[in-house]
C-alpha cells in the first residue's frame, strides 16, 4: 500500500471513532487539535500539516518517558501538491513550566531533576539525528514527577554533506566536528536553550539579565556561551554537569 | 488499499504499515525503551565489557571444538541445507565487496558515529536474502576489542536493522572520539539456531586532524607578498585534514589576498594601538568543507568588498569601514559574522548565497552604524533563522533588507 493510502485511510477513520474535543494551535501550516476515541474516552493529540514528518517517524518506534509516544505518522505526498502529514501523538496530561513559573521559581534540586530529564529527551532526539529547536518553558509538561518536552514542530533531521570515503552517518548528535558542518552546532544550540531555561527556572529572568549563581549558574553559563564550541560536547556531559 | 494484518486486540483490519489501531486506540508496534548511557557508569562498563571479551574467548574456546565454526575479515561464505550466501561487512553503493577495513579523520575528542553495515546475498542469484538469513540466527552481537585508553575511546550499538541503511540485515553503530591515531577491531558474531557462529571482523583506522600554528616568528608575513607567498606554500604543502592558523602581526596589509585552495585561518593581533589591517580585498574560495575563520582583522577599504567569500566563512571581532560591500557570501558559502563592528559601507553584510549548508544561527553582538544598508539578505541556503541577538543597528539607510524573506529573530537586537 503506498503513503496516500495510509494517509487517507487514517483520515478517514479519524474523522468516524474520533471526535475534536479543541483547537490548541493554528498556523498556516497546519493545525494541533486534541481529539477523543468515542468508544473508549483516550485523548490524543492530532497535528496535521505540510511538510514531511520525518523527526515523528524515527520516534515511532522508541519509547521515553520524557518525550510524548508518537503513535502514528502518515504522509500524502502527491506529484505537484506538495506533501501533507498527520501525526497522531499521546496526550500528556500536566502543567507547562510556562504556567508554573508564573506562580513561583524552582528550587535548585527541582531544577537539577528536571534539567537532567529534559537531557535525557534530548538525548533520544539527537541520537535519532534530531534536534528539538525549541526548548522552552511551554513546551515542557510535568506530568507527575516527569518533565516531557513536547511539540517537535520545528525539529528537523539534519543530513550533513557525505563523504563518500569515510560514510559519516549525518547525525546532529555525533556526525561531524564544527569544521565539518551544522550538525555539532546545532545540537548545541539545544544545550543553549536548556540553559537558558534553567536560568529562568532559577530566577525568571534570561540570564542577560540575571543570572543564576553557584554551581547551576556555571551550567548556565557554559550552556550560553556564544561559541558553541565552548559550549557543553553533548547533553551527556550536560547531564553530568547536573 | 490492502489491509494485510490484524490488530491483535480487536481483529481489525489494519495496513502494513500501521503502527496503531486507530478503532480500539491501541498501539501495535514494538517499541524500544531508550535511555542515555551513564557517563559515570564508564568504569563499570570497561570491566563489563572486559568481562563480556573473556566470556566470548571462553565461548570461542568451546565453539572451537564444534565443527562449524565460520570466521572471516569482512567476508564469509555460509552453507546450510538451504544454500551458500554470502556475509558481508560492505557499502551501500556495492553490497558484494568486502570492507575488511573502514579510515576516518577525527579532531581530538570530538564525537563521532559511523555505521558497519552486515549484508547477506544469495550467492548464487546475488539477490538479498537478509530478511530469510535472519530467521536462521539466534542472537547477533558486536564488539569492539578493548582500546588504549591515552587513544580514544570507542565503542558500537548492538546490531540492529536501521533506517539509515535500509537494504543492510543489520547495522552497528560505532561511535567514537581520539586523541591520538588508533585502530580497533570490530567483530561481529552470529550465533545461528543451529548452533553454528559466524564471525566478521573489520578494523577501524582513525587518524587525528593535526593543528598547526604559524606566528611571524615561524615564517614571514610582514607584507602581503609574504603573507600571499605563505598561504600558497601552505596549500601545496599541508596535509589535506591539516588545520592552519596563521597568528598574524598588527602591521597593515596593502592590497588582496586570496585563499582559494584550502581553509586557513587568520587571526589578527594588536600592539601599541596598531590592529592587524588589510586595505584590499580578502578572497576566501577553498574547494573543500571546512570553515575558514576570520578573527581580530581590522578591514579598511575605499570601496570594492572587504571579505569576498564563496566558501565557509567565520568572521569575529572584525571591523569593515569604507567599503562598498564590508562581507559578501555567495555560490555555495555559509557566512557568519559575530562580533564584529560593520560602519560607513555601502552594504555592510551581503547574503547571496545559492547552495550550502549552514554552518551556524548566530549573528550576534555585531554594531552595524552608518551603512547604507547594514545587511542585506538576498538569498540564504536553508531556512534556518538568522539571529541577530545584542546586534546594534544605528544610523543606516536600512537596517535589514530581507529580499529572500528569511526568517530572521531580532527580538533582541537594538534598533537606535
Amino acid at each position: 500500500m503506498g503513503a496516500v493510502g495510509i494517509y487517507q485511510w487514517l483520515d478517514n477513520v479519524l474523522r468516524t471513532e474520533y471526535e475534536e474535543v479543541r483547537l490548541l494551535k493554528q498556523s498556516g501550516r497546519g493545525s494541533v487539535r486534541l481529539i477523543r476515541h468515542r468508544a473508549t474516552g483516550r485523548r490524543f493529540i492530532l497535528r496535521r500539516y505540510s511538510g514531511e514528518a520525518e523527526v515523528y517517524r524515527k520516534l515511532l518506534d522508541y519509547s521515553c518517558p520524557n518525550l510524548p509516544e508518537t503513535l502514528e505518522v502518515a504522509v500524502d505526498a502527491r506529484p505537484g501538491e506538495g506533501v501533507r502529514s498527520l501525526v497522531l501523538e499521546e496526550y500528556v496530561q500536566g502543567d507547562t513550566l510556562d504556567f508554573l513559573l508564573r506562580e513561583a521559581l524552582f528550587t535548585p534540586e527541582e531544577v537539577r531533576k528536571t534539567a537532567r530529564q529534559l537531557c535525557r529527551a534530548l538525548w533520544v532526539l539527537h541520537s535519532l539525528g534530531a534536534v528539538h529547536r525549541d526548548v522552552k518553558p511551554e513546551n515542557v509538561i510535568l506530568r507527575g514527577d516527569e518533565a516531557v518536552l513536547i511539540d517537535f514542530d520545528a525539529a528537523r533531521l539534519h543530513k550533513p554533506e557525505l563523504e563518500s570515503n569515510t560514510q559519516i552517518l549525518g547525525t546532529a548528535g555525533f556526525a561531524a566536528p564544527e569544521q565539518y558542518g551544522l550538525s555539532q552546532t546545532d545540537r548545541r544550540a539545544d544545550i543553549y536553550a536548556l540553559g537558558i531555561l534553567i536560568n529562568v527556572m532559577l530566577t525568571g529572568q534570561h540570564p542577560s539579565q540575571r543570572q543564576a549563581e553557584g554551581r547551576l549558574g556555571r551550567v548556565v553559563e557554559r550552556c550560553t556561551r556564544v561559541n558553541p564550541a565552548r559550549r557543553y560536547l553533548n547533553v551527556l556531559r550536560l547531564m553530568e554537569a547536573l | 488499499m490492502e489491509r494485510n494484518q490484524r490488530c491483535p486486540r480487536c481483529g481489525a483490519a489494519l495496513p502494513e504499515e500501521a503502527s496503531f489501531c486507530p478503532f480500539c486506540a491501541g498501539s501495535i508496534n514494538r517499541r524500544t525503551a531508550v535511555e542515555p548511557p551513564s557517563l559515570r557508569g564508564r568504569r563499570v562498563l570497561r570491566a563489563l565489557l572486559f568481562s563480556a571479551v573473556l566470556a566470548a574467548a571462553v565461548l570461542a574456546v568451546f565453539l572451537l571444538t564444534r565443527p562449524r565454526v565460520y570466521d572471516g575479515v569482512g567476508e564469509v561464505v555460509y552453507t546450510d541445507a538451504d544454500g551458500t550466501y554470502q556475509l558481508v561487512l560492505a557499502l551501500p553503493e556495492n553490497r558484494y565487496e568486502a570492507l575488511a577495513e573502514q579510515s576516518f579523520h577525527a579532531a581530538e575528542g570530538e564525537p563521532y558515529r559511523v555505521p558497519s553495515r552486515l549484508y547477506i546475498n544469495h550467492t548464487d542469484s546475488g539477490a538479498d536474502a537478509g530478511q530469510l538469513f535472519l530467521q536462521k540466527v539466534d542472537s547477533a552481537t558486536a564488539e569492539l576489542l578493548p582500546l588504549d585508553e591515552s587513544l580514544g575511546t570507542v565503542s558500537c550499538s548492538a546490531p540492529a536493522p536501521h533506517s539509515a541503511a535500509p537494504d543492510a540485515a543489520l547495522v552497528s553503530l560505532v561511535d567514537f572520539t581520539a586523541r591520538d591515531d588508533y585502530t580497533a577491531q570490530m567483530v561481529w558474531t552470529l550465533h545461528m539456531t543451529n548452533g553454528d557462529t559466524i564471525r566478521l571482523r573489520q578494523e577501524l583506522h582513525v587518524a587525528l586532524i593535526h593543528t598547526y600554528n604559524y606566528h611571524p616568528e615561524d615564517a614571514p608575513m610582514e607584507t602581503l607578498a609574504d603573507l600571499q607567498a605563505l598561504v600558497d606554500e601552505l596549500a601545496e604543502t599541508a596535509e589535506p585534514y591539516d588545520k592552519l592558523n596563521l597568528f598574524l602581526p598588527p602591521v597593515t596589509y596593502e592590497g588582496s589576498l586570496v585563499m582559494e585552495e584550502r581553509p586557513i585561518n587568520l587571526y589578527g593581533s594588536e600592539e601599541n594601538g596598531r590592529r592587524t589591517t588589510f586595505t584590499g580585498t580578502l578572497r576566501v574560495a577553498s574547494r573543500d568543507s571546512w570553515i575558514t575563520y576570520i578573527q581580530g582583522i581590522d578591514f579598511v577599504g575605499d570601496g570594492g568588498v572587504g571579505i569576498s567569500a564563496s566558501a565557509r566563512l567565520w568572521v569575529e571581532d572584525c571591523t569593515f569601514t569604507g567599503w562598498k560591500t564590508g562581507v559578501l557570501g555567495y555560490g555555495d558559502a555559509w557566512v557568519n559574522v559575530i562580533g564584529c563592528t560593520l560602519a560607513d559601507n555601502e552594504i555592510g553584510f551581503h547574503f547571496n548565497s545559492e547552495e550550502g549548508a549552514a554552518s551556524h544561527s548566530m549573528y550576534n553582538d555585531n554594531r552595524f552604524v552608518d551603512n547604507g544598508t547594514a545587511v542585506l539578505l538576498e538569498r540564504v541556503p536553508t531556512d534556518l533563522t538568522l539571529n541577530f541577538q545584542d546586534s546594534l543597528f544605528s544610523g543606516n539607510g536600512t537596517d535589514i533588507d530581507n529580499l529572500c524573506r528569511q526568517p530572521i529573530d531580532i527580538t533582541q537586537a537594538v534598533f537606535e
